[in-house]
């Protein structure tokens, strides 16, 4: 009788692992399901690319379709963007007249943007591109942005 | 002697299973009912809008309208464009969105409860203010 007995208490700690287990598989997926994360890193990029273009305190120039070169630095699009050096998100930007006489480019976070210019299609990685027709002095010019930001 | 011995490992038994229901129990209703979906949603949606309002050039006025309400929440625009939401009234725990941020202007810290929410932009000034 008392061998019955000791058997049934030694079982018991592999019963309360089991129930801990089931428990455990029962919140996590809970977790998951219900904690859920909205992706909008695509719509984040975007919202940067339009400030990039549209804001006068970054890019835009005074009239419709012009560039304004002069914010054309780091300092400038940090102010304007608030994407700090160090931070998830990089920008890539390429301004280059038609007639290629000037071409100026600037990186921010470069660590951020490399993967995606290595592989655009990067899982950890969410790269926005976009190409835009600037007027600069009268003479037109091609302005190219790169938005990235790392998946959480 | 056998019975009672018996009788209180089942009573164990009983009294685990009990423990670890109200643990999962717990977990999900504080998860389930505090609306975090919701908060989730409001926090990335705001972030979004007033992402948005500070791309403007000069004075602008948006009015953000939550259609259907889904729990009672605070929100908190911190000066360095971070938001902050919570259940009304609780300061913490909070889940925060981080916008993208235009240093050029500038914003006051403000607290207000989720509901009709309107964003001005005036002389390079953000002002966040809740509206009846």
């Amino acid at each position: 009788m008392s061998f019955q007995l000791s058997k049934e208490v030694t079982k018991m700690p592999y019963y309360a692992l089991f129930v801990i287990f089931i428990a455990a598989i029962i919140v996590i997926g809970g977790k998951l399901y219900l904690d859920q994360d909205i992706a909008i890193g695509g719509i984040e990029n975007n919202l940067v690319i339009s400030r990039i273009i549209y804001s006068q305190e970054c890019l835009a120039g005074d009239k419709m379709g012009e560039i304004n070169l002069n914010h054309f630095n780091e300092n400038q699009l940090v102010q304007c963007t608030g994407i700090e050096s160090g931070g998830s998100h990089g920008i890539k930007l390429e301004f280059y007249h038609l007639d290629n006489t000037s071409r100026r480019g600037l990186e921010l976070n470069k660590e951020v943007i490399s993967p995606c210019l290595i592989d655009p299609d990067s899982n950890r990685h969410r790269c926005e591109y976009a190409r835009y027709y600037f007027m600069e002095n009268g003479e037109g010019g091609i302005l190219e942005i790169l938005v990235a930001n790392v998946h959480e | 002697m056998e019975e009672p011995y018996r009788m209180y490992i089942w009573l164990g038994y009983t009294g685990l299973a009990l423990a670890v229901f109200l643990l999962v129990w717990f977990i999900l209703f504080n998860i389930g009912s505090g609306e975090r979906v919701y908060e989730e949603y409001y926090i990335d949606d705001i972030g979004m809008v007033m992402s948005s309002v500070l791309s403007s050039n000069g004075d602008l006025v948006v009015d953000y309208n939550v259609s259907e309400k889904n729990g009672d929440f605070d929100l908190v625009f911190m000066d360095n464009c971070e938001i902050r939401i919570s259940k009304k009234g609780v300061t913490v725990p909070y889940l925060s969105y981080f916008c993208s941020d235009n240093k050029v202007i500038s914003q006051q810290e403000e607290r207000i409860n989720l509901g009709h929410i309107r964003f001005r932009i005036l002389g390079g000034n953000l002002i966040v203010e809740e509206i009846a």
